[in-house]
């Protein structure tokens, strides 16, 4: 056993507005610069839609992520033997146009336009030429357009889904759609990593932080073409590939990265798991319907005395144990077993969890072709969810649907129990009944309420200490305690993660 | 050419410079016929290289014979008749300018060189019009061989002269592609005969080739297994392939082949690529601009 710490996420689905704050702290951090102009380390997606860069889903055009091989697994577009026939010419590169051609508008234009018969207006130019340009679309150009044929009609997940199964989802009262906020997820077995000729990406030892070193780069870009969910980004203008660090600066100083502590909806949570680094080869290359189950499993109990004694042989610190069992992740992912990986099928074992949305059948035309406004029931069956629990697989659960299924039961479980508690309008056996099937009980119910609606700042993000910035700042930056004594760092602290 | 024609009269200075002398003696005409004709020219009426010279003073001029001596090439250019058949005649190949002979000189030589048959020159001492009977040489394939060496290179010359291949390309099996300085010599015996081409080889009359053997003539055996070599290669050149054409021929058509062979390697292996913006129907059905203002 290998036990290591691993700073992970969950997304509450059903709390996301999308509003796009995410995507905008992010922007205004890191990627406000030449060259990252059309990046979105963060950004925010409507489903069904294509996504952004478009189709990155389709693995078919992109060739990211991994490909089961054997006992092991093989990079699908990188790698060694197709890296060497690719590495002059990579050609499963999203162009920039599959993204968005950045533009600005020239706002000066209004006050310095001179005097004529028409309004001034604000071109729109080029972010990257600086030329007036036609905008043809943008990094969320489908945002809140569910059924638009380019766009919701193209989404990839539905592959598994029939032509009629289709288009009962595009019904005009059916009609729904979700957000889907995507951070890299810092996979445990990441295929970017994997596919870097020059060595240059690496995942840190105290936190998993993958991330890429900017000297090492060679621009190759075989990690834009490796990373299946498409959050490697090549600056054209550096010539270096760029990804979200999990604004680790921040992490390392206590705070919560900036689209997670940005957010309005409260729908991030953050903190560590610890994993058995020895499993992850096998985990990712097991078969497709045991993905899932084998990937939740490989997150180690921080409460288990024999993985905490492992843990402190492997050189995890004990604050940074400590904070893995108070870890929200680790509630929704391995307690309540609510909260699914994103695309488990690319076999890279993400570190960011999602809490599926629960969209209730609000209404729906019923075979008579009556327009049903609400269901007996005050809260309709899953069922009768409006996506289908095949999409939902899809996206979650590489396909199935059974587990998709039992999340919901176990969300709307609670769901029946807060209102039974809190109004007191259901039938009591209804409630019981389906707490029994999807186990949970009401204590757990509670817990999930609480985490879910009423969770503090520090519930939501638990950062192991490495305060290694101010540490390094005590002892280095002597000037600032120059004729004082008694104050201060004398040795070195020891580092939290 | 024109390197050539400067590198031949420099070099024909440095030949001739014992030669230059106001005071020139019957016998010293004969000594510079030698030296700077006997190699292409009979006194005899049979062709060598150039034409056999017997009764020359009569046809030409004394005055034409000095100016064409010195620069044949001029008189050509300037449109003398004769001198322009002559040059046609021999195929245009120009006659080495001798422009560092002197006119007594040239007299001296011109005295040498018999009348017509039969008729009296008059001139004391010319050389003797001796007509040699045109007996073809037996050579030996040993000769012939021991040629092919020294022309290779691979044997090298007793006076050490450099080998003939660094300047001449020969079509002969498989001897590698000659030089492309001075002509090439595969069927140079064809043309010349045992007489022409042992008499070339022994007191080369080509600036370039007379300054590079000068003090390294060659030894009568060389030249006789030289003159083997090259009537071997004349009598075998129609069975040979043109290797300088062929090689081109090769290069061109070879790497004509292999583009189309790499651009259908390139094509196999990176067909599959994306060569589009995912995007692309959706911007096809987009307004442009200018068509939502027209429209």
């Amino acid at each position: 056993m290998d036990v290591r710490a691993q700073v992970s996420m969950v997304f509450h689905l059903d709390k996301c507005i999308g509003c796009h704050t995410c995507s905008v702290a992010c922007k205004n951090i890191w990627t406000d610069r030449r060259g990252a102009e059309y990046m979105w380390w963060n950004n925010v997606e409507t489903k069904p839609g294509t996504g952004y860069p478009s189709k990155w889903e389709d693995q078919d055009i992109y060739k990211g992520g991994w490909e089961k091989n054997g006992n092991s697994v093989s990079l699908k577009g990188a790698g060694k033997l197709k890296g060497l026939k690719n590495i002059f010419h990579n050609p499963h590169m999203p162009v920039l146009e599959d993204y968005y051609h950045p533009w600005a508008y020239k706002y000066q234009d209004l006050f310095t336009a001179p005097e004529g018969d028409d309004q001034p207006i604000g071109r729109a130019v080029s972010l990257i030429t600086g030329e007036p340009i036609d905008i043809k679309s943008g990094p969320n150009w489908d945002d809140d357009l569910s059924g638009t044929p380019d766009y919701a009609r193209n989404d990839v997940n539905f592959k598994d889904l029939t032509p009629s199964e289709q288009e009962a989802m595009f019904q005009l009262e059916q009609m729904t759609f979700h957000y889907l906020p995507r951070i890299c997820n810092h996979c445990l077995n990441p295929a970017c990593v994997g596919s870097c000729p020059s060595g240059a990406l690496y995942k840190r030892g105290e936190d998993g932080v993958v991330l890429i070193n900017q000297d090492r780069c060679r621009a190759w870009r075989m990690c834009v073409t490796a990373c299946p969910y498409k959050k490697s980004y090549y600056n054209w203008h550096t010539g270096k590939s760029e990804k979200c660090i999990l604004c680790y600066p921040r992490l390392e100083t206590g705070q919560a990265p900036a689209c997670m502590h940005s957010c309005v909806g409260r729908i991030r949570y953050l903190g560590v798991m610890l994993y058995d680094a020895d499993r992850i080869e096998a985990v990712a290359s097991c078969n497709e319907n045991e993905l899932v189950q084998k990937h939740l499993d490989i997150y180690l109990d921080p409460n288990d005395p024999k993985v905490i004694a492992e843990a402190r042989k492997a050189g995890v610190h004990d604050s940074t144990i400590e904070a893995a069992q108070r870890s929200p992740v680790y509630k929704f992912v391995k307690e309540w077993g609510i909260a699914l990986p994103l695309h488990p099928e690319f076999r890279t074992l993400p570190n960011l969890f999602y809490v599926p949305p629960m969209l209730p059948a609000m209404a729906q035309v019923d075979g008579d072709g009556i327009y049903q406004t609400a269901s007996e029931k005050m809260f309709p069956g899953i069922d009768q969810n409006r996506l289908p629990m095949k999409y939902l697989a899809s996206l979650f659960t590489a396909g199935d649907t059974q587990r998709v299924t039992e999340v919901y039961e176990k969300l709307m479980s609670v769901k029946l129990h807060r209102r039974n508690k809190t109004v007191g309008d259901m039938s009591d056996e209804e409630v019981k009944a389906l707490m029994t099937k999807s186990k949970v009980n009401a204590e757990t119910a509670d817990a999930i309420f609480r985490l879910t609606s009423l969770a503090t700042f520090e519930e939501r993000f638990v950062i192991p200490p490495g305060h290694r910035e101010e540490s390094i700042e005590m002892l280095e930056a002597t000037a600032d305690a120059k004729g004082e004594t008694g104050f201060g760092f004398k040795m070195r602290p020891e580092r939290g993660m | 050419m024109r390197i050539l024609k400067v590198l031949g009269i420099s070099a024909g200075f440095m030949l001739a410079g014992p030669f230059v002398n106001q005071n020139v003696m019957a016998q010293d005409g004969e000594a510079l016929y030698k030296a700077n004709c006997a190699s292409c020219h009979k006194t005899t009426s049979k062709r060598l290289v150039g034409p056999g010279l017997e009764g020359i003073n009569e046809k030409r001029s004394e005055e034409w014979l000095i100016n064409w001596i010195k620069d044949p090439m001029k008189m050509v250019n300037a449109g003398d008749k004769e001198a322009v058949a002559i040059f046609e005649e021999y195929n245009q190949i120009p006659m080495t300018a001798f422009g560092f002979l002197s006119d007594a000189e040239i007299k001296a030589i011109l005295s040498v060189i018999p009348g017509k048959a039969g008729a009296e020159s008059g001139a004391e001492g010319a050389v003797a019009a001796v007509e040699e009977p045109e007996v073809p040489i037996e050579y030996t394939e040993e000769d012939a061989l021991a040629g092919r060496l020294l022309f290779e290179g691979k044997k090298k010359f007793v006076k050490g002269g450099p080998s003939c291949l660094s300047c001449h390309h020969v079509s002969f099996d498989d001897i590698i592609s000659g030089g492309l300085l001075a002509k090439d010599l595969t069927n140079v015996h064809g043309r010349l005969g045992d007489a022409g081409v042992s008499s070339i080889v022994s007191a080369p009359p080509f600036p370039a080739m007379a300054d590079a053997y000068k003090n390294k003539t060659l030894t009568d055996d060389e030249v006789f297994q030289l003159t083997a070599f090259l009537k071997t290669v004349n009598e075998n050149s129609g069975t040979q392939a043109d290797t300088s054409q062929l090689g081109m021929f090769q290069m061109i058509g070879g790497g004509f082949i292999g583009l189309l062979l790499w651009l259908l390697i390139i094509y196999a292996t990176y067909n599959n690529r994306k060569k589009e913006s995912v995007k692309e129907d959706i911007f096809k059905r987009q307004l442009k601009g200018n068509d939502s203002v027209n429209s």
